[in-house]
């Protein structure tokens, strides 16, 4: 179920005015029997996996409190909480890639096995889920957290219905104890949730859905365009990818306020970053906060006697794996080494970067710092976009040998009817323009109402006279 | 108490090379600009040698502000008498 | 207190910006046309032959024989010829008209008095999930508001209720294009034959695209209610599966057939498959993939008539009179 569908509109209303009337006491059974529908409505089947995760998640939870710190039994449920988590994942996510990569092997020393690759289809949203529920064993593992008592809690937890598809993933520290203590209703969660909504839908619908047009055709033709188009495509992807995630991660914000809760935010505008330390900060930063607690630290004192090195050991492995939770391709994986890369030169160079900033001008240094970043993050970006590895390095090849080519970009832009183009290209400058404003009024409510509401409806009448309609999956649903 | 505090402090400078650097209970790694996920080992190998302790992966985990290293290091202390 | 003016506020500043922004775009011109359709590419243009052909409809007030349907039925059937037998009749098939378009058009346009048998075109391609061009064509150029309104409500879109803004808006104006193939009573002719390409790979016999077989389960419920709304009219109705060329997928056409024929039987409504007509060849009779050509009408709607007549649907000429 889209956020920006028919259907979610009519599953929200009957559940927000269900939510309303029921006892405070009662209130979350509302919400999981919604989260528990939400999720099945595609393919209800999943719901049983998701169920199979929370009880044996919250079994071992309630099972680790029973022991001390170091206990074997204790490392055991744990290791039942994670291998359940990581198992299901393994299986629907990865099977597949891996047994491929088997059959390569096997067919490169020429045995002649009939080892056909495994192909489940994907339970969407496992990838957030399930790192939700690691999170939390590991906190009751590490003594971060007692285990939750309340199993309805617990399940409303994992299966949450704004955040379960795409995120932002959840940390028990801050949504359990939200869920003890359930909000009442109030205009002013209302308000906010409505604006976040907008907001986000806006995103999605006058941005990301209009970008995807230009970024499909180009991406779907590579062999066909000059460098100087290939930018434009890597460009409009960046803010294409942008607006759609961080468009469905305000949606789900802007929901679950509604009821109340507070999600973690997951994005500060990436794209001013001026090295890649601070865009992995201000990008998705539910999973890269994720990933430094529960895989960075750990790894990194696990081989604290190497030093600098543990660190760079560290680095990588977290990226590697953060490039394949993203989806189980070889473009991924490059896309998390690409990434370790520039964060272990920024690590080797901080010192040296200190005495240049000094030395030279300061905006400059500024800008040019800017200007690297955000080409690296495009270059990057490349693999998260292109369908294999041959494509994308052909992509690259061509970005750097023909971007010069204005005329090939002069007849793109002619061929996809210009002043249609154009005005594309406007309402992403607006975008630009009113998303940090409009992030900034919506955190000071009481301020600001009246402008939140003129500005909202503005974004309302913007979302029906621009928008693209018709079913556009989100671009996170994959990973 | 105190002790570990200004000691804390000293460790602190000589990490994030900023003799300016003042730290209380409540400070966290948002406070100061240098420290992160990849200096905060140096950090924590720096305390570990200034104190004459260690401190394992485990311990780091609960980790959330100074005030939380300072107990850290005490229990530590107290452990090794 | 405070929430009522919030939502008052909100409510005054959607309605006045969304009329004054249409408003606004439709009026600035870019190259001769309002800017509208810059910003997104399913508005549909006043003019062509849908614009005209519902004003032309209303010359006469009753006509033997009217047909409906998408561009297959107003490149099919030819007016003219049947008029040459006897029966005054018009086109009212518009481009790619689904059958929930066609449904609206028959109960806002077609009554007993006006028609006395009304010959549905169907086929496999207008019972797939409904696209916007269709919609967008009839809610800018139909003459009958009650008629566009419907089809811009039951769309279920926004985009359609922003082509009904737009109709609104452009009621005054004068259309913005004409069609050249258009030559009267709903219909438009077409000399040529085949490309070049396209007859080699007829005389060549090569394979053409496989078509998958998709019902629209909206489109079946809306052919189920033409059948029963011209019950209700009591308007004499038929159906017409008019030929295919070579290049049609014809696998999709068993399981069609299949389908359709138990909901006329229920009905003891007509049903006329002539999707292989004798004498209809692809090379001679096809200008394109699903259209005939001026040729190929001629001989099709001769073979139609005699069948219309022999099963006293028509009833032949000067009986009536």
């Amino acid at each position: 179920m889209l956020f920006n569908s028919l259907t979610f509109f009519l599953f929200f209303i009957v559940v927000f005015f269900s939510w309303i009337v029921s006892p405070i006491r009662y209130r979350w059974v509302i919400l999981l029997a919604a989260s528990l529908f939400f999720y099945g409505w595609e393919k209800p089947v999943y719901v049983i996996l998701l169920i199979l995760t929370i009880l044996i998640t919250y079994y071992s939870g309630i099972k680790m409190d029973l022991f001390k710190k170091g206990h074997v039994k204790k490392k055991i449920f744990l290791y039942l909480a994670i291998g359940t988590n990581l198992g299901i994942l393994i299986i629907f996510k990865y099977l597949g890639f891996f047994t491929e990569i088997i059959s390569q092997i096997t067919g490169l020393f020429a045995f002649n096995t009939q080892f056909s690759p495994l192909k489940l289809i994907l339970p969407i949203g496992i990838s957030f889920y399930t790192f939700q529920s690691i999170g939390y064993s590991l906190d009751v593992y590490y003594g971060v957290r007692k285990s939750e008592k309340h199993l309805g809690y617990f399940a409303l937890f994992v299966s949450f219905f704004p955040q379960i598809l795409a995120g932002p993933i959840g940390r028990s520290t801050e949504l359990l104890p939200q869920f003890h203590n359930p909000a009442v209703f109030s205009w002013t969660n209302i308000g906010y949730g409505l604006q976040r909504f907008i907001w986000g839908l806006f995103k999605k619908v006058v941005i990301a859905d209009r970008l995807a047009v230009y970024v499909n055709d180009i991406y779907g033709n590579i062999a066909d365009y000059q460098g100087s188009v290939l930018w434009l495509g890597t460009i409009l992807y960046a803010f294409q990818l942008y607006a759609d995630f961080s468009g469905y991660t305000d949606m789900a914000i802007g929901i679950a306020r509604f009821f109340g809760y507070k999600l973690s935010e997951n994005f500060n505008f990436p794209f001013i970053s001026k090295n890649v330390t601070e865009f992995w900060r201000r990008w998705h930063i539910s999973l890269s906060t994720w990933l430094r607690d529960y895989l960075f630290v750990p790894l990194q004192f696990s081989k604290k006697k190497w030093k600098k090195w543990a660190t760079i050991y560290a680095l990588f492995l977290t990226f590697v794996i953060c490039g394949l939770w993203h989806g189980a391709k070889f473009t991924f994986v490059i896309f998390g080494v690409l990434q370790g890369l520039a964060l272990a030169y920024e690590m080797f160079t901080r010192d040296q970067r200190q005495i240049w900033r000094k030395k030279i001008n300061s905006y400059f240094y500024n800008f040019s710092s800017w200007v690297l970043t955000f080409t690296f993050t495009l270059v990057s970006f490349v693999f998260f976009r292109a369908e294999n590895t041959a494509d994308a390095f052909m992509l690259l090849q061509k970005q750097f040998t023909s971007f010069y080519d204005m005329k090939a970009l002069k007849n793109f832009i002619i061929a996809a009817e210009g002043s249609r183009f154009i005005f594309s290209l406007i309402l992403v400058c607006l975008f630009i323009v009113l998303d940090k404003f409009f992030v900034n009024t919506i955190h000071q409510q009481n301020k600001n109402q009246y402008t939140l509401n003129i500005l909202s409806s503005v974004l309302i009448v913007i979302i029906l006279l621009f928008g693209t309609f018709g079913k556009v999956d989100f671009i996170y649903f994959q990973f | 108490m105190d002790n570990n505090h200004e000691k804390l402090v000293q460790v602190f400078r000589e990490v994030f090379k900023n003799d300016t650097i003042t730290i209380s209970p409540i400070t966290t790694a948002a406070d100061i600009d240098q420290w992160d996920s990849i200096t905060h080992l140096d950090l924590i190998t720096a305390t570990e040698e200034a104190f004459n302790i260690e401190i394992n992966g485990f311990d780091v985990m609960g980790l959330k502000n100074v005030g939380d290293l300072l107990n850290l290091i005490q229990r530590k202390l107290e452990e090794q008498n | 207190m405070k929430i009522i003016r919030h939502i008052f506020i909100a409510l005054l500043t959607i309605i006045i910006l969304y009329v004054g922004l249409m408003y606004f775009l439709k009026h600035i011109k870019y190259n001769g046309r309002p800017i509208t359709y810059i910003t997104n590419n399913y508005y549909g243009w006043k003019g062509g032959d849908t614009y005209e052909k519902f004003i032309e409809f209303f010359n006469s007030k009753s006509y033997d024989i009217v047909f409906v349907g998408s561009s297959r039925a107003y490149r099919g059937y030819s007016p003219f010829i049947f008029e040459s037998s006897g029966y005054k009749s018009f086109n009212l098939g518009t481009s790619a008209q689904s059958i929930k378009n066609t449904y609206f058009v028959i109960k806002n346009y077609i009554n007993k008095s006006n028609c006395k048998v009304l010959v549905v075109d169907v086929f496999a391609g207008s019972f797939k999930q409904s696209q916007l061009e269709s919609s967008s064509d009839l809610i800018e150029n139909l003459n009958n508001s009650k008629a566009a309104y419907d089809i811009a409500v039951n769309n279920k879109d926004i985009r359609a209720i922003n082509m009904l803004t737009l109709r609104y808006l452009t009621n005054n104006d004068l259309p913005y294009f004409n069609k050249t193939d258009y030559i009267g009573k709903g219909y438009s002719v077409t000399n040529d034959s085949l490309s070049p390409a396209k007859r080699q790979i007829v005389i060549k016999n090569e394979k053409v695209i496989h078509e998958k077989f998709e019902i629209d389960k909206e489109q079946l419920d809306y052919f189920k209610k033409i059948v029963e709304l011209c019950a209700l009219k009591k308007i004499k109705v038929v159906f017409v599966y008019s030929p295919i060329s070579y290049f049609y997928d014809y696998s999709v056409h068993a399981p069609f057939i299949k389908m359709i024929i138990p909901i006329m039987k229920s009905y003891n409504d007509h049903f006329y498959d002539f999707s292989k007509c004798n004498g209809i060849n692809t090379l001679n009779h096809f200008y394109d993939d699903s259209h005939l050509n001026q040729k190929g009408v001629e001989v099709f709607n001769k073979v139609l008539i005699e069948q219309l007549e022999r099963d006293h649907v028509i009833l032949q000429n000067n009986e009536s009179k």
